[in-house]
């Protein structure tokens, strides 16, 4: 990747030539198609995890896909499909509890995710995945995502837009007050059962590209800065997508230029973004 | 006259905590009926039994017709508007006329948006509410009263048989109270809805037909 990027190495013209035969490379298009289905789609998920207080429960579904992404190494399988499958089913124990708001609270996502996580090493440990491909899973690797993995990617991005667009106001009002939509009729058991469906599948979705433990990098930190900078629920969600996508593609960029695994150089992105979007903020109120 | 709420033997509570221990309680329809009493003897907890957000541990319930935390609940839930004691609605924005539409969002259905026929309840109660000329702000900028009112605006918008307040008064200043009490008495009068309101009030209890007094998880009649 030094040699792809680094400035040392081709002059101007090579670069601007080798730059461009990038996008006639397979696997370069489908990272860079993962990366901005990602980054407009994904925001959505740490913006229903900050206001659901889903904190603690995300972390769980992140180690219940860990487990389900080792399984599929073990059997053969394609990680991210089994990933979803089994975060989907931590989903839904997590969701159960936590309708009843016990989920902050509870050791019983502590215990999950160390039970999943010892599993997931068992794994690593007593079967002959090759370490490249572990270290995929914990780091993510988009420049190795396959054709199914794109699509898989591709289609829960589509579908976690499409449920926000088709269920707009019941989510905004589950968001503001669940007893509230509950008391005007509202199904907001089943539109809370699709948001948790959407964060399990969206963090599954993304771990194959941030790796099992930075996937806040393409769902919290735009909804972070979102949230300073939306004034409105729609704003809010705008300012993640438009976030979102440029993080993501200007980490991209900067993961070339530097050599440092993509998902670092977003999160570096994202952190000088939250930064200097909070002291703007400060600086505003105090002139 | 019918009965708008019918409680028999109901006991309620949270978790391993009784807080209404054999509560009969029948409410007519059209009444305006005051429920007071301490903090934690059971208000809070009556009105969540009649919306359904808890079930009884024990006894009967029926709310205009329905049984709440059945299956088909859900339509009567339509037909009954809530002003809850506080809303969370910190984090996630939404601008006034947003939260009030909100009433309307159970009756316009999942996926739906709302109509033409859904926004102008949503007008009239904010002009009812007095916050009309503040539809576009921001909820986040309000004050407790102007918040009052937005509940009761959403509470109006849904155009309801059954009006559930909890302490609907708080924040409100002396011309708030007023008005609230006269928006109740002009919904009897002309749409003849069932309004319970539990307040600490005495103001507000005073115009109640009925008062009930909760203490120690049981109810008794009481005159203002």
């Amino acid at each position: 990747m030094q040699n792809a990027g680094g400035s040392s190495v081709l002059p101007r013209d090579g670069r601007n030539r080798f730059m461009l035969s990038l996008f006639a490379m397979p696997f370069f298009v489908r990272g860079l198609i993962a990366l901005c289905t990602i980054g407009a789609a994904f925001p959505v998920l740490g913006t229903f995890i900050l206001n659901l207080e889903l904190i603690p429960a995300r972390f769980a579904v992140m180690h219940g896909a860990l487990l389900g992404a080792a399984a599929a190494l073990l059997l053969g399988l394609n990680p991210t499909a089994a990933a979803m499958g089994s975060s989907v089913i931590a989903g839904i124990g997590i969701a159960a509890v936590s309708w009843r708001g016990r989920v902050s609270a509870g050791g019983s996502l502590g215990l999950m995710m160390t039970v999943c996580m010892g599993l997931a090493f068992i794994i690593f440990y007593k079967s002959n995945i090759h370490a490249i491909e572990a270290f995929n899973i914990f780091w993510g690797n988009i420049l190795s995502l396959t054709p199914q993995d794109t699509r898989l990617i591709a289609l829960t991005a589509l579908g976690i837009l499409g449920f926000l667009l088709g269920a707009y106001k019941e989510i905004h009002i589950v968001l503001y007050d669940r007893e509230l939509a509950w008391a005007v009729g509202v199904r907001a058991h089943l539109v809370y059962a699709g948001i948790m469906l959407a964060v399990c599948l969206g963090i599954a979705a993304a771990m194959r590209v941030t790796g099992a433990l930075m996937v806040d990098v393409v769902t919290l930190l735009p909804a972070l800065a979102a949230r300073r900078l939306g004034k409105t629920f729609k704003g809010i969600l705008l300012w993640g997508s438009a976030l979102g996508l440029g993080m993501n593609l200007s980490g991209f960029a900067l993961s070339f230029a530097l050599d440092i695994p993509v998902s670092s150089a977003i999160i570096l992105i994202g952190a000088g973004l939250i930064f200097s979007i909070y002291c703007v903020d400060k600086l505003g109120k105090n002139l | 006259m019918s009965r708008a709420v019918d409680l028999q033997n109901i006991r309620a509570g949270y978790g391993n905590l009784t807080v209404l221990n054999n509560i009969t309680l029948s409410i007519e329809r059209g009444s305006l009926t005051g429920l007071c009493g301490p903090n934690g003897a059971g208000k809070s907890t009556f009105i969540k039994l009649c919306l359904g957000i808890i079930r009884p541990q024990a006894g009967t319930i029926t709310v205009l017709g329905g049984t709440p935390g059945r299956r088909g609940f859900r339509d009567t839930l339509l037909r009954i508007g809530y002003v809850p004691q506080k809303t969370a609605g910190g984090l996630i924005p939404a601008t006034v006329r947003e939260a009030v539409s909100m009433g309307r969002y159970g009756k316009a259905g999942l996926f739906r948006r709302l109509s033409p026929r859904d926004r102008e309840p949503v007008d009239k109660a904010l002009e009812a509410a007095g916050i009309a000329g503040i539809a576009d702000s921001s909820v986040r900028e309000l004050s407790g009263g102007q918040m009052q009112r937005v509940a009761i605006a959403r509470a109006l918008a849904m155009e309801p048989e059954l009006l559930l307040l909890d302490e609907p008064t708080s924040g409100l200043d002396a011309e708030g109270r007023v008005e609230l009490l006269e928006i109740i008495r002009e919904r009897r009068e002309y749409h003849h809805i069932t309004a319970i309101m539990v307040s600490h009030d005495e103001e507000s209890l005073a115009k109640c037909g009925r008062l009930f007094r909760f203490t120690q998880g049981r109810t008794e009649p009481f005159h203002a």
